[in-house]
């Protein structure tokens, strides 16, 4: 592999403190380094464009059990975009449900070279991972699914926090997971008898432990611990308007619980637009983003994700049995469920956001007051909840919405007026720097997830740099299309030091890695005789065929953890 | 003696993971846990065995066998891949890529058992779990047009009937057992209420159980040759159930009415929702048609009866599905691998099969084998080559090697990797 | 006198088909397990059936000759055969635009087959590739 001159672009590289300074990138031997010779490099040139590292997308579903039901349900999604087979690319399907060739391809054509697949069901592992495995050019990771989980809920029952702490690890290290994921915790358990829970202090039935309780539980378990990443967390009442409510009481609920050294958050609240409403039903519904933005912006021990909607027909995917129950009864559209073996749920339904709906309207406005009304731009991050909100290929019109007030102006003409009079969008001014821009689609997501190698272009840092036909020093927010169409496509993608995208065109689909932590509790085998003995009697395999062994990581880069004395 | 544990037992979609496995000298000799189908898998794994390849009939060396295979391949114009059910995910990964590579069409089991059950789930969607929540909370369990006894013959002994679960404590006398069937099966002998049911009037029957479940009247005394005070006291055990799952077999699937009786019995269990916690799940026969569908499905985003000649995937039931593709005289050349087509389709499909030229990739002599032109002998997943494979209800398992293949023989994952290499630097010779 | 009676052909999988099929397609059990066809007492009594007598399924698209033995599950009017080459020579490929033949509930016809006998794997797989 030969090394890469990125030369003379405008380099936008927050995590150290570079902003739009034309300087060159040097790469070599897979990784950023100090400087090359220009003998013998291949010179990308990236003069008059804006030059970022590799795309990092923190949430996004891409692979496993639902996904691919997700897949197998919409035939009819499919059918709008299809992808031809190339030299060196496989055919494959696009648009809501792509493919994993096409999830590769298209999220590399976009300039992203890291994605995070955040909602792996344990006994479903291999699954996930068998679909990592044929998606290419990216580097990945998967969440391990623990706040429905029949062993989380007896330990936190139990307030075992050395058993539950020996648990996570164990369970990352069987599903080769990355971070702890919390699904409507306590609710996708009450949803097994048709139930579900309304708020962070209701039960959960049998084991008489509240949402909370798990919450907090597991949030000091991850700090305790020193993962990489802090929970990632689905709230309670997803879709349920004044919602915001529960949300707030979330992210208070974790409030002193001291992250581990190193970092300032303990909790990273995801897609958070479906959990920012107010109002009491969906005829009343309206934002309840600066209520949230207000308290982001008052305690930075949490992070955030939009979740923004886009109008378009898409897929909505969660592990969130109950909310995804809910929303077949309000929209009608076909209803897919899965429960998972004691410990996790699943539920798929289609839905289209339009315009003239004053309730989408309202979201729509929701995820961007979120990113505009958050004034740090390391606590908020760029997502659709691919494909929740909407496919990821629209992230480039999430970011012109937010680079370009006349971006939004003229979508919010086009949508219900609901908008203006229900959320405070209309007062927005502030417009994002193409800085603040690479910070919440790149160098926060890597520093929340704990990827010291990726979301920026210091020495030492992963070859993953992209580039984007578009000059900031004369680009106005007037001109938000070019922009759009500017990062739909990126000019160069370099992935691990090898040039892998130019104008549009794959040239080369290597696989990347995929990130797992790797540790072990002192009192793990206190642990597995306890495990082992309710295997036998509540799951239907046996305990020595359910972790993932190493033959399903091919390209499996373990995250060694010191677990000090517990 | 080496004795294996926790092995998965290669042949149903139960995927029982507890088989012991006693090997002398790369040899079998005993198994424990495993119904008599599973002794029967494991015991004669090496009986009746293709041992060479031949061609033509004609003993031939490997490399001989695998260009013969590569330029059948090459030089059909509507080549159909089929198969891949008994069988383990990377091997049908290969043949996925081959089919692209050959512009072919690529279809599985399904499309001839549970294929309606995906077409039901495309319309209506469907409300399922996996078998151990069904073990754990479930009390009232109904198979219908299904006979577990005689194809899932430890289903009822593991998830469904008589284990202890979580909620479950007493096991069997946890639960209530009903069988619908057009005859008493050894299964119907089993439950706590076996209901006749004429054959082709499942449709009937659903609907009417669905308009009990909502409360309307239904018209007629009987229906389905079942008395309608019947299908009313049944919609109301099922409303009163603590948890509730619907297992149901082909005999949905393959009688008139097709995927409208599955669309029924979905829309039935997801409107059962409604009132209490109800899950359907269908008993899919084969050990890995699943994974079938799921390698499938996330390669080209379909699940079966897939067509690649334009260069992308299509989809089309009824056009792309092996059945219809042979009976129409259509294919003009096939490659079989993980099943025995010529013993499951009807006569006319197999006779155009014994027409055009076939690869076959098989373990035993079949009436497939005895059909093909090239036949490569195969190793037997789950015993002679390790996978992995999807249970009924999507979970993945690891498939074990226990013993060694005999020599020569190769598992399908690697054939179909060398007749892809073939079938390419055939194609760059062409263009 | 023996006549036929008209039936609903039910074929799905037995137990003994397949521990028969994983024995081998060539077996002596798979050719037991799937060339016989299953009748309730009251349709064997209907068409007078000696138990040495072989009997003719057939439906609009042809006609097999296979053993048979008597099921108590069946009601009148319903036959059952396990899936396999032989009770396929009788069935349609029609999938009505879903893929799948219907393999239950076929509308047949079923009489004592006289100086017939059943024939083999090899004899079936022989007329399907002699056929035009």
């Amino acid at each position: 592999m030969s090394d890469i001159i990125v030369k003379g672009g405008y380099v936008y590289d927050p995590l150290n403190g570079i902003d739009g300074e034309k300087i060159d990138v040097f790469i070599s031997g897979g990784k950023i380094v100090e400087k090359l010779k220009e003998r013998g490099a291949k010179i990308v040139d990236a003069s008059g464009m804006v030059v970022m590292p590799g795309g990092v997308d923190i949430h996004s579903h891409i692979a496993g059990s639902k996904v691919n039901t997700g897949r197998m349900l919409r035939p009819e999604d499919h059918r709008k975009d299809v992808v031809p087979r190339g030299k060196i690319t496989r055919s494959g399907v696009g648009y809501s449900c792509p493919s994993t060739f096409v999830t590769g391809y298209r999220y590399a054509q976009m300039g992203y070279t890291s994605v995070m697949e955040p909602a792996m069901p344990p006994i479903g592992a291999k699954h996930v991972h068998e679909e990592l495995n044929d998606t290419p050019m990216l580097d990945m990771a998967a969440f391990t699914l623990f706040g429905n989980n029949l062993f989380t809920l007896k330990y936190v029952k139990q307030g075992d926090m050395e058993m539950l702490k020996a648990f996570v690890l164990w369970l990352l290290r069987a599903t080769k997971g990355y971070a702890i994921k919390i699904v409507n915790p306590g609710g996708v358990e009450n949803w097994k008898w048709g139930r579900n829970v309304g708020g962070l202090d209701d039960i959960v039935e049998n084991y008489e432990v509240t949402p909370r309780q798990i919450i907090t539980s597991l949030a000091k378990a991850n700090e305790e611990l020193g993962l990489p990443h802090t929970i990632h967390l689905h709230c309670n009442n997803l879709g349920v308007p004044g919602n915001y409510k529960t949300t707030i009481e979330t992210m208070d609920a974790v409030k002193d619980i001291k992250p581990k050294k190193g970092r300032k958050t303990t909790i990273h609240v995801v897609h958070v637009q479906f959990n920012a409403l107010d109002g009491e039903n969906w005829g009343n519904v309206r934002s309840g983003a600066s209520q949230i933005a207000k308290y982001v912006n008052a305690h930075n021990h949490v992070s955030i994700d939009l979740g923004q909607v886009i109008f378009t027909d898409t897929t909505t995917m969660t592990g969130d049995g109950p909310w995804q129950f809910r929303l077949w009864n309000l929209s009608g559209n076909k209803w897919v469920n899965k429960d998972v073996e004691m410990e996790a749920g699943a539920g798929i339904v289609p839905y289209t956001f339009r315009k003239e709906n004053p309730a989408n309207s309202i979201q729509w406005a929701i995820g961007l007051e979120l990113a505009l009304e958050v004034y740090d731009p390391w606590r908020v991050y760029l997502t659709t909840d691919h494909p929740n909100g909407g496919p990821f290929t629209f992230y480039p019109k999430v970011i012109a919405w937010l680079m370009s007030r006349k971006a939004r102006n003229e979508t919010m003409l086009e949508v219900n007026k609901t908008c203006m009079k229900r959320s405070t969008l209309i007062d927005c001014y502030r417009e994002y720097t193409f800085n603040e821009i690479a910070t919440v689609t790149r160098a926060a997501t890597a520093k929340t997830l704990g990827m010291a190698h990726k979301g920026h272009l210091g020495p030492g840092a992963d070859g993953d740099v992209s580039v984007y036909d578009i000059n900031p020093r004369s680009w106005r927010p007037s001109m938000h299309r070019e922009l759009e169409k500017a990062f739909t496509l990126a000019k160069y993608t370099i992935k691990g030091g090898e040039l892998v995208v130019r104008d549009g065109e794959v040239l080369a689909t290597p696989q990347g890695s995929t990130y797992w932590v790797d540790a072990k509790a002192p009192n793990e085998d206190e642990l597995v005789k306890d495990l082992e003995a309710d295997f036998q009697k509540y799951i239907t395999i046996n305990f020595r065929n359910y972790p993932v062994d190493d033959a399903y990581l091919p390209h499996g880069v373990p995250v060694k953890l010191e677990v000090k004395n517990l | 003696m080496v004795v294996h544990t926790d092995v998965i037992c290669p042949f149903c979609g139960s995927l029982c993971d507890d088989i012991e496995v006693n090997v002398e000298t790369n040899k079998i000799v005993g198994i424990k846990n495993g119904c008599a189908i599973s002794r029967s898998k494991f015991m004669n794994y090496n009986v009746e065995r293709i041992t060479y390849p031949t061609v033509e009939g004609e003993k031939v060396q490997y490399k001989e066998a695998v260009e013969a295979a590569a330029k059948i391949l090459v030089e059909a114009k509507r080549p159909l891949i089929y198969g891949l059910s008994k069988t383990e995910n990377d091997a049908i990964r290969n043949a996925v890529y081959l089919t692209e590579l050959i512009g072919g069409a690529i279809d599985n089991t399904t499309s001839v058992c549970h294929g309606s059950s995906i077409l039901a789930m495309q319309h209506v969607g469907s409300a399922t779990t996996t078998l151990g929540e069904v073990k754990n909370r479930a009390d009232v369990i109904i198979f219908w047009g299904a006979n577990p006894v005689e194809a899932h013959p430890r289903h009822l002994i593991r998830y469904s009937g008589m284990p202890k679960g979580m909620y479950n404590p007493n096991g069997r006398k946890d639960r209530y057992i009903v069988v619908v069937d057009v005859r008493e099966t050894k299964s119907a002998k089993l439950a706590d209420q076996f209901i006749r049911i004429e054959p082709n009037t499942d449709f009937e029957v659903l609907q009417a159980l669905r308009a009990a479940v909502r409360g309307e009247a239904i018209h007629g005394d009987v229906i389905g040759g079942i008395p309608v005070n019947v299908i009313m006291a049944l919609a109301e055990k099922m409303k009163g159930a603590r948890v509730g799952c619907l297992f149901y077999g082909l005999g949905l699937n393959q009688s008139e009415g097709k995927h409208m009786n599955i669309d029924a019995m979905y829309s039935l269990v997801s409107e059962m929702n409604l009132h209490t916690k109800f899950a359907v799940n269908p008993m899919r026969g084969c050990y890995n048609v699943t994974g079938a569908n799921m390698v499938t499905a996330w390669q080209t985003g379909y699940p079966f009866a897939v067509d690649m000649s334009r260069g992308y995937p299509r989809y089309n039931p009824g056009e792309y599905t092996a059945v219809d593709l042979l009976a129409r005289k259509e294919a003009d050349a096939a490659l079989v691998m993980g099943s025995d087509p010529a013993a499951t389709f009807p006569i006319d499909a197999v006779r155009h099969l014994a027409k055009i030229p076939v690869v076959t990739l098989e373990r035993k002599r079949t009436p497939t084998a005895m059909l093909s032109k090239v036949v490569i002998p195969v190793a037997t997943s789950g015993i002679e080559c390790d996978g992995t494979a999807y249970r009924m209800d999507v979970v993945p398992l690891k498939l074990r090697k226990v013993v060694d293949p005999p020599k020569g023989v190769y598992p399908d994952a690697k054939v179909l990797e060398d007749i892809i290499e073939r079938v390419k630097a055939l194609k760059e010779g062409v263009e | 006198m023996s006549g036929k009676i008209e039936v609903l052909l039910l074929t799905g999988r037995s137990l003994d088909q397949a521990i028969g099929l994983e024995i081998g397609k060539a077996s002596k059990e798979y050719f037991n397990s799937v060339s016989c066809v299953e009748l309730s007492k009251a349709d064997v009594d209907a068409l007078e059936l000696g138990n040495d007598t072989l009997v003719e399924v057939s439906t609009s698209h042809g006609r097999v000759v296979l053993s048979w033995r008597v099921s108590e599950g069946l009601s009148p009017g319903s036959v059952f055969v396990a899936y396999g080459p032989w009770v396929n020579q009788i069935l349609g490929s029609d999938t009505s635009c879903t893929g799948t033949p219907q393999y239950k509930g076929v509308r047949a016809t079923v009489k004592p087959a006289e100086g017939e006998r059943v024939l083999t794997l090899a004899e079936l797989v022989k007329a399907l590739k002699e056929a035009p």
